[in-house]
């Protein structure tokens, strides 16, 4: 008979008892999020707790904090790359999504605000019915993925052409720190004035927040901004027989800031996801997709982009091609297992024009991606989403989960490929373990800031210890 | 203990990516808002959802956990309504070209399948909740789960009334409608009787078995199917026509799984009846001054298909106003009562048929109309609780017996 949890009774005073189970059952249904990591080692938290307020995150993280008990925080579980820390076993894993409720979508300050748990699927919902839009709108997973998840892995997705990650578009931030204080970041220090700017005060402490992997703090809402609901779109998709005009027709269209979303399909991902394009010899295929306020502004800015395509020799080709990946963005992703496997990502980030002034060095790092793939039998895909000033260069490898060997392969695969992304000038945005040995682990100066801060926000260590590499009594 | 059954599904319980669709969505572009209506009136833990009944299903076969009581009360307060797998992208890469239209066929993945399957393992290992044994072990005797006695099933026929015990067409009944809603079996009746069809009794008509099979009873489920079976082929019926949805969908989808082709064919009522006021042969006794939602059971929405003929039923009742509910066809979210949940947690059941009576609030319906005596009766239980105004009422009550 397995003991119950030493707080379990004292949460339960503080969440209710509905909301507390340390019953190893409902433990395991937390065990693995969407990553490969938790694929090969599931590991159940101890106690599960869902709170419904700030306060009672307070309240929980005094209770832990005194009890030295580390506390994981999860979203919509959707990490699609390795947050947790490793002990994550003894672990209260504090489940948001019961905090869902959009709280306020402010006009005067262009500015929405939401519960960290809300998801993508019912913030976007919620700010469209309002007459409103998101920029950043979720990542792949957007419809079950919760905001606070988004900004504590530092998720890019729909909207990042325009609007850059989500972290571009947070205005502010209520977190509550380890020892159970409320800190409400942004304008919203003067307990007087709204939540609608960042950059006050001082320094910016929303962003040590974000991207903290649930290091530092509980996020428990997010102040986004917002604009008026698009009532005209306009897209465009179109096919190059060599990659050197494509990347010109992908970094002009880039540079000139119109499109709201731009892709570059290519090679193996050309193959995959558009096989009709590549079987006529096709070598590459952009799109754009354009929304705006009035017919006008999107016809102007169509018509500069289709222009570029034209003078980089693309051929039209079905604007369906754009137009479908975006009214049914959240909904392409979740297909790709029915087809070819389960997928696991190694998206980095590269200087857009980069890609037109180094394409023998992206091509090489493709190459290599994709040798190593052929070697290894796996599939994989390449696309590349523009991200405001950034080539976004998204590897991917599709796998069978329920085969340890291919599993085994590709997580081994990931790593190198990551090692390969950042020793050619790329640049990981998002949070996991594939990334740190790289990245964190190869900057002593940069890692030695981090564990200060660590250790001045949680010196016992309690919030996710291991994650991000940091421990604060290591 | 033996996994056979979810053995069986080894590769789909590999295919899921977690994503949480199934567990929760809100898609303005059809409507969808939340799926599982089990996680919003539990604690709401992912155990009690597809998503992490499928990750405790992946733990189950890799010997990480054991079969404990409480896996078993989770496993068994699904709905089985089938909204995570309407729900679930992983569909046959074939019918892409469709996207977002997907038939029910696409699915490559059965959330509520592999739950039910799980059950049927933990049935075969003796762990099935108390509650559903004790109706199992009634059935086995008297042919119905309401503990009722099998001779009492025609009870409903009104006396000195005379129904054919042979016939081309046979009424099946069920037990929900003859033992808790024996109105609904004189509505039959008599709606048939106006339009001239005068259907065949199954004197011997057993449980169809669909609590059982949703239960995990697969073995017992296929000797009343072959009982059923028999018992229609000796009365020389070529179409069955039943009302309640549980009965229809075990006797149109499982039977032929479990036991082979039917020699007849099996027909629901709001389609039969449907088919009758087109030819004119029927005619709705009266109007129905009311704004009217209709609710879609998941056995005779989402797992058989049928969300246009109960509609046009409605739309054929003079004055009666249809107003769908926000959550609807596809979209519909379940009543509470089906998977064993009425029977097994009786609150939970009724907790989450509270949410239509609210949606059917929202939307200012007078009354909400299913097609369902096991909805019906959830519904009203709901409707108690809350103390509203809304009515609740079955399709052939507003047909048979106008307002």
């Amino acid at each position: 008979m397995k003991e119950s949890h030493l707080l379990r009774e004292e949460f339960r005073k503080i969440v209710s008892s509905k909301y507390v189970s340390d019953d190893p059952c409902i433990c395991w249904s937390y065990s693995a999020d969407s990553n490969i990591f938790d694929i090969v080692d599931p590991t159940p938290p101890a106690m599960v707790v869902r709170p419904g307020t700030t306060e009672e995150i307070s309240r929980i993280l005094r209770l832990a904090n005194r009890a030295k008990t580390p506390v994981y925080v999860r979203g919509g579980g959707t990490d699609a790359g390795g947050c947790r820390g490793e002990e994550i076993c003894n672990a209260v894993l504090i489940d948001m999504t019961r905090m869902n409720d959009v709280v306020e979508i402010d006009e005067s300050s262009l500015t929405v605000t939401a519960q960290a748990g809300t998801t993508w699927g019912k913030l976007n919902a919620e700010v469209e019915k309002s007459g409103w839009r998101l920029g950043f709108k979720g990542p792949y997973s957007g419809y079950s993925s919760t905001v606070g998840g988004s900004v504590a892995s530092q998720s890019n997705g729909y909207g990042s052409t325009m609007y850059g990650v989500v972290a571009e578009e947070v205005t502010n931030l209520t977190v509550v720190l380890p020892n159970g204080d409320i800190l409400e970041t942004g304008s919203a220090v003067n307990p007087n004035a709204k939540r609608f700017y960042r950059f006050c005060i001082g320094p910016d402490l929303t962003g040590i927040f974000i991207g903290s992997g649930g290091c530092f703090a509980v996020i428990t809402e997010v102040t986004l901004r917002i604009y008026p609901r698009a009532t005209s779109s306009e897209f465009g998709a179109y096919a190059f027989k060599d990659y050197e005009s494509s990347h010109r027709c992908y970094y002009r269209w880039l540079k000139n800031r119109v499109a709201e979303d731009v892709a570059w399909y290519a090679r193996d991902g050309l193959e995959v996801m558009v096989p009709e394009l590549a079987e006529k010899g096709f070598m590459a295929m952009n799109t754009f997709v354009v929304e705006d306020v009035t017919r006008e502004l999107v016809e102007a800015r169509k018509e500069l982009l289709v222009r570029i395509a034209k003078e980089e020799g693309a051929e039209p080709q079905d604007p369906k091609y754009a137009k479908d990946g975006w009214d049914y963005r959240f909904e392409l992703l979740p297909r790709w297992p029915a087809k070819i496997g389960q997928w696991q990502w190694n998206c980095h980030m590269v200087a857009a024009g980069d890609a037109l002034k180094d394409l023998k060095g992206i091509l090489a790092f493709l190459d290599s991606f994709e040798e190593e793939c052929r070697m290894l039998k796996v599939y994989h895909s390449t696309i590349s989403i523009a991200h405001k000033n950034a080539g976004h260069v998204s590897t991917s490898i599709y796998y069978d989960q329920s085969n340890p060997e291919a599993v085994s392969l590709v997580r081994k695969m990931m790593k190198g490929m990551a090692r390969k992304a950042i020793e050619s000038g790329g640049c990981n945005y998002w949070l996991g373990k594939m990334w740190y040995p790289y990245t964190i682990m190869r900057n002593p100066v940069y890692r030695e800031l981090l564990l200060k801060i660590k250790k001045a926000l949680d010196p016992n260590d309690i919030m996710n210890p291991g994650g991000l590499t940091l421990h604060s009594q290591a | 203990m033996s996994l056979a059954e979810l053995e069986k599904h080894r590769k789909e319980i590999y295919l899921c990516s977690r994503c949480g669709y199934c567990r929760e969505m809100v898609r303005a572009r059809d409507g969808t808002n939340l799926v599982c209506p089990v996680r919003e009136h539990t604690g709401g833990f992912d155990a009690y959802t597809a998503k992490g009944r499928l990750v405790i299903a992946r733990a189950l076969l890799e010997h990480k956990i054991k079969i404990a009581d409480n896996l078993v009360d989770i496993v068994y307060s699904c709905t089985l309504c089938g909204n995570c797998t309407e729900h679930c992208l992983i569909v046959n890469p074939e019918a892409w070209n469709a996207f977002p239209e997907i038939k029910p066929q696409d699915h490559l993945f059965d959330p509520a399948g592999i739950t039910q399957a799980l059950r049927e393992d933990i049935f075969r290992a003796g762990l099935i909740p108390s509650k559903h044994r004790k109706l199992l072990e009634w059935c086995k005797e008297e042919h119905n789960p309401y503990m009722e006695r099998h001779g009492e099933r025609v009870r409903w026929v009104p006396e000195g009334k005379k129904l054919p015990s042979e016939g081309e067409i046979a009424f099946f009944m069920g037990c929900t409608m003859p033992y808790r809603e024996p109105d609904l079996c004189r509505a039959v009746a008599e709606i048939m009787e106006d339009a001239g069809v005068n259907p065949a009794i199954i004197r011997d008509e057993w449980c169809c078995g669909s609590i059982f099979l949703r239960v995990g009873a697969k073995d017992f489920v296929r000797e009343l199917a072959e009982h059923n079976i028999r018992a229609i082929e000796t009365i020389g019926a070529k179409t069955v026509v039943t009302h309640c949805p549980g009965c229809f969908r075990t006797l149109k989808i499982d039977y032929p799984k479990l036991v082979g082709k039917l020699p007849f064919e099996v027909i629901h009522t709001t389609e039969f009846v449907r088919d009758l006021i087109k030819k004119g042969q029927l005619k709705p006794k009266a109007g129905v001054k009311a704004k009217v939602s209709y609710h879609d059971p998941c056995h005779l929405g989402r797992h058989a298909g049928i969300y246009d003929a109960p509609r046009e039923v409605l739309r054929a009742i003079p004055e009666v106003d249809l107003v769908e509910l926000p959550r609807t066809r596809q979209n519909s979210m379940c009543c509470g009562a089906g998977g064993g949940v009425k029977s097994g947690f009786q609150e939970l059941a009724v907790a989450i048929g509270t949410d239509r009576i609210k949606e059917a609030e929202e939307v200012r319906a007078d009354c909400l109309v299913s097609a369902c005596p096991f909805c019906l009766m959830n519904l009203r239980d709901a409707a108690k609780m809350l103390k509203s105004n809304i009515k609740v009422y079955d399709i052939l009550e507003l047909l048979a017996n106008p307002l």
